[in-house]
């Protein structure tokens, strides 16, 4: 008891049991129980996984229905303030007041934050440098692209040096420089923070994450390093050439991952205990074929259940 | 034929959508409780002490007639919204990629209107006709006698608004405040001029209705005076009678020209409606925003590879350690200064010159002209500015940005709301000044204590509904039958001597600290439960 009560503190970001049930009896998150130390968590999971509800209480926005939730100890469901002053928080959707300038913006919600004003100006000017807005600093956020937008919300989320950094798919509208350009600002800020960033995008995770939640219908599959989960799906990656008309088939027997058109038929990914066909040789498994894994086993669970 | 579908398809979506709304269910009670005023004479059209026997002409007329008043001030306000509501939610820009044409979008929109009113209209019929069963003076029921004037009156007039509320909807700088206080002064004009001298501006019949019942009352009691009273009677003591004297009337006895005069506000409406059509931008964002908010091509720069970049490439500038750390200090000065600068952006420099115009005016201007006219315009000029109070995080979806910082309801929101009362107290300070030195201190308490009291309810009203609508309906209609209208118990800013008591100024003061408070503890909810 004691030495579970010293962990609890010493561990930076923990949840128990963490469920959120929605209007109509929806678990959109159900028994998540996870504890998380500096670094980048990838969150992993299809459309409706849970990662938002996760992130949104995680960032004190939406109140969890059952369990618990702590930063470096303290009870962020009943006392939010203890990790509102460290967090910075980008949502998968938020808006902008379209008659204000980037520089503006970043001012008024720097004086929720409560930031000092000389302060505050320095680092919003440093800050649009950072996610290359400099030059647009003083255009209306109406006028400004998608991606400009998202860059935005990049920066209002470090606007307080934000200790917990909670990032729900932030290289959306993203052009692919910016993207890693992104995943290197990540990678630095994860010396000293917790970085949870979720995406559908395994390439975006396999390059800056440093343990991986792979979710599925609001509940933890898996919670690893990537090399663990890569370990996973060692000798069970195949590829294949097919003909093009012969891939609907494939689909119905084996767990397909990504096709690559060649002059010869479609080069496929297969990930089995067994090969698919005498052709098939073995290749290095990747992120996303330990994903597929992973994602296509519970769902037969699920089948079975 | 499939047009003809395609039509019916969009308004019964639309119709749908607006009806399983939670406020629709809010604005049928509402309706409902009209109703009871006038079933309970409380909001008539009369004759003072002369009356007619309650009959089917006379129920029917009256609850029609009324209906189209309502639906003339407030119908507009009640369904305008639904284009807005399309290009908020981005469904417009997928309606505009469809074959759909503007044409059967627009008459969609109108006949959606058309449905939702006439719900409210058939509402009060049934509610009146139910009165007349228990109230019947006459021994018989006729039932045309007591539908057709909801056919007659009623039902042009809703054509009419709804089709005024489509065409408000589409042309952008009547799409938001500026277009509610605009139809505000347009439908007042309309019915009270329409009553008075101009036939075919007399949207609700009234002048009709009044003339064939005062008619039939002469000729019941010729050579008396029988006067018009028209309005809220629980307001007035002159307007209520114990004994009246009764006269049989039997209803509009229509002529062709009459009937004509209904007819031109169907083509009045299709008339509007082509406007809309013409003005319809089809969701195209380029045609909707101001020349100053497209994109600077200029910043638009091709790289070698021919890859179109918007800025500078990635890779360059300090890293993310090298960046001045940010020093931890709330001051609620600087949060009420960030907020009276959002609330203060984005209007066009007219509105800047005529708020300013308007405060100046009331140092320069003789002290009863201040107190009549600059006073009401200068409380209602900045209506835009209080509506948002409250609303603009989830009209705008800043709401997860806000909520996720520190002690929001503690630090912003109270922000929020001492920057809609700094605009209230801009708004009026000269004159409390001007007061204060005439030694009108009643007056002087009246301006203060409507300074404190329409940014509060606004904020309740705001962060209660989530919209801006619910307050500028209800403070534009008080505003304008209190402070315009002159009606003294709902005249907030004092423009009369006898509209300024001290009981009313508690009962407002008291009002304005209780919306306070239920709005914080809205908003605390609303934190906890998003």
């Amino acid at each position: 008891m004691t030495d579970h009560h010293e962990r609890s503190v010493l561990l930076i970001l923990r949840t128990d049991y963490l469920g959120k049930c929605y209007k109509g009896n929806i678990w959109g998150l159900n028994n998540f129980s996870l504890d998380i130390d500096s670094g980048i968590l990838g969150l992993l999971g299809p459309n409706g996984a849970g990662k938002s509800t996760l992130m949104r209480i995680l960032a004190t926005v939406t109140k969890p229905t059952e369990g618990k939730a702590s930063w470096k100890g303290h009870d962020i469901v009943h006392s939010p303030e203890s990790v509102r002053r460290v967090l910075g928080y980008l949502p998968q959707d938020f808006g902008i007041y379209p008659n204000l300038s980037a520089t503006e913006f970043l001012s008024y919600l720097a004086a929720a934050r409560g930031i000092s004003g000389k302060s505050a100006r320095r680092r919003i000017g440093q800050l649009l440098d950072l996610v290359n807005l400099g030059d647009a600093r003083k255009r209306r956020l109406g006028s400004l692209s998608g991606g400009m937008k998202q860059r935005v919300g990049i920066a209002q989320a470090l606007l307080n040096d934000p200790e917990l950094l909670i990032v729900d798919e932030p290289t959306a509208g993203l052009d692919p420089e910016e993207r890693i350009r992104f995943r290197n600002l990540l990678s630095e800020l994860s010396v000293n923070r917790i970085v949870i960033l979720s995406s559908h995008i395994v390439s975006d995770l396999e390059a800056a994450a440093t343990s991986i939640a792979v979710m599925s219908a609001g509940h933890l599959l898996v919670h690893a390093t990537p090399e663990e989960l890569l370990r996973s799906v060692v000798g069970k990656v195949w590829e294949l050439v097919i003909a093009s008309s012969d891939l609907a088939n494939l689909k119905q027997t084996h767990i397909v991952g990504s096709t690559t058109r060649t002059i010869v038929g479609l080069r496929v990914r297969v990930v089995g205990e067994k090969a698919p066909t005498a052709s098939a040789r073995q290749v290095t498994p990747t992120l996303e074929d330990a994903y597929l894994w992973l994602l296509n086993g519970h769902q037969r669970e699920q089948q079975d259940e | 034929m499939n047009r003809l579908r395609i039509l019916f398809q969009l308004s019964l979506a639309d119709f749908r959508e607006r009806t399983r709304r939670y406020s629709f269910l809010v604005t049928m009670i509402g309706v409902m409780f009209f109703g009871y005023l006038v079933i309970t004479g409380q909001y008539t059209i009369g004759f003072g002490e002369y009356k007619s026997v309650y009959n089917s002409a006379w129920a029917g007329s009256l609850m029609a007639v009324c209906s189209s008043i309502m639906m003339a001030i407030i119908g507009f306000y009640l369904v305008r919204g639904s284009i807005k509501r399309d290009r908020l939610t981005e469904v417009g820009q997928i309606i505009a990629t469809t074959k759909m044409s503007g044409r059967v979008y627009i008459a969609s929109k109108l006949v959606s209107n058309i449905a939702a009113l006439w719900l409210m209209v058939v509402s009060l019929a049934i509610l009146a006709f139910i009165t007349l069963l228990v109230r019947n003076e006459s021994g018989e029921i006729s039932l045309w006698a007591f539908v057709s004037p909801f056919l007659i009156v009623s039902l042009p007039a809703v054509i009419f608004v709804s089709s005024v509320a489509v065409l408000f909807d589409t042309v952008r700088w009547l799409r938001g405040s500026a277009g509610n206080i605009i139809y505000l002064f347009l439908a007042e004009s309309c019915v009270v001029l329409g009553m008075l001298t101009v036939p075919f501006l007399d949207l609700a019949s009234i002048a009709v209705f009044t003339d064939s019942a005062r008619a039939a009352a002469r000729a019941t009691f010729p050579g008396e005076t029988i006067g018009l009273l028209a309005g809220f009677v629980a307001f007035d003591p002159e307007m209520q009678f114990e004994v009246f004297k009764t006269f049989s009337w039997t209803g509009i006895d229509w002529t062709t020209g009459m009937l004509l005069l209904r007819l031109h506000w169907i083509a009045m409406a299709f008339a509007v409606t082509g406007m809309a059509v013409l003005l319809f931008d089809r969701f195209d964002p380029a045609r909707a925003k101001h020349k100053g908010r497209r994109v600077n091509v200029k910043k638009v720069k091709e790289t070698a590879s021919g890859e179109v970049r918007e800025t500078a490439p990635a890779g360059t500038g300090p890293g993310y350690d090298s960046l001045c750390p940010p020093e931890p200090r709330f001051r609620l000065i600087r949060m009420v200064g960030a907020e009276v600068r959002l609330a203060l952006r984005g209007f066009h420099w007219f509105w800047y010159a005529v708020a300013v115009g308007l405060i100046a005016a009331q140092y320069a201007a003789p002290f009863d002209t201040a107190r009549l006219y600059l006073v009401p315009a200068a409380m209602i000029w900045p209506l835009v500015i209080w509506s948002s109070m409250g609303t603009r995080e989830s009209r705008f979806g800043t709401v997860q940005l806000l909520f996720s910082s520190p002690s929001p309801v503690m630090r912003q929101f109270p922000a929020i709301w001492l920057s809609g009362l700094l605009v209230a107290v801009a708004s009026v300070s000269i004159m409390v000044v001007r007061a204060s030195i005439e030694g009108l201190w009643a007056y002087a308490a009246a301006l203060m204590v409507a300074a404190f009291l329409v940014p509060t309810v606004s904020l309740a009203m705001g962060t209660l509904s989530g919209s801006k609508k619910l307050f500028e309906v209800t403070y534009l209609m008080i505003w304008y039958i209190g402070s315009i209208d002159r009606l003294t118990p709902l005249d907030l800013l004092g423009t009369t001597d006898e509209s300024v008591t001290a009981t009313k100024l508690v009962v407002l003061g008291l009002t304005a600290v209780g919306s306070l408070v239920v709005a914080f503890i809205t908003r605390y909810r609303q934190l906890n439960y998003c």
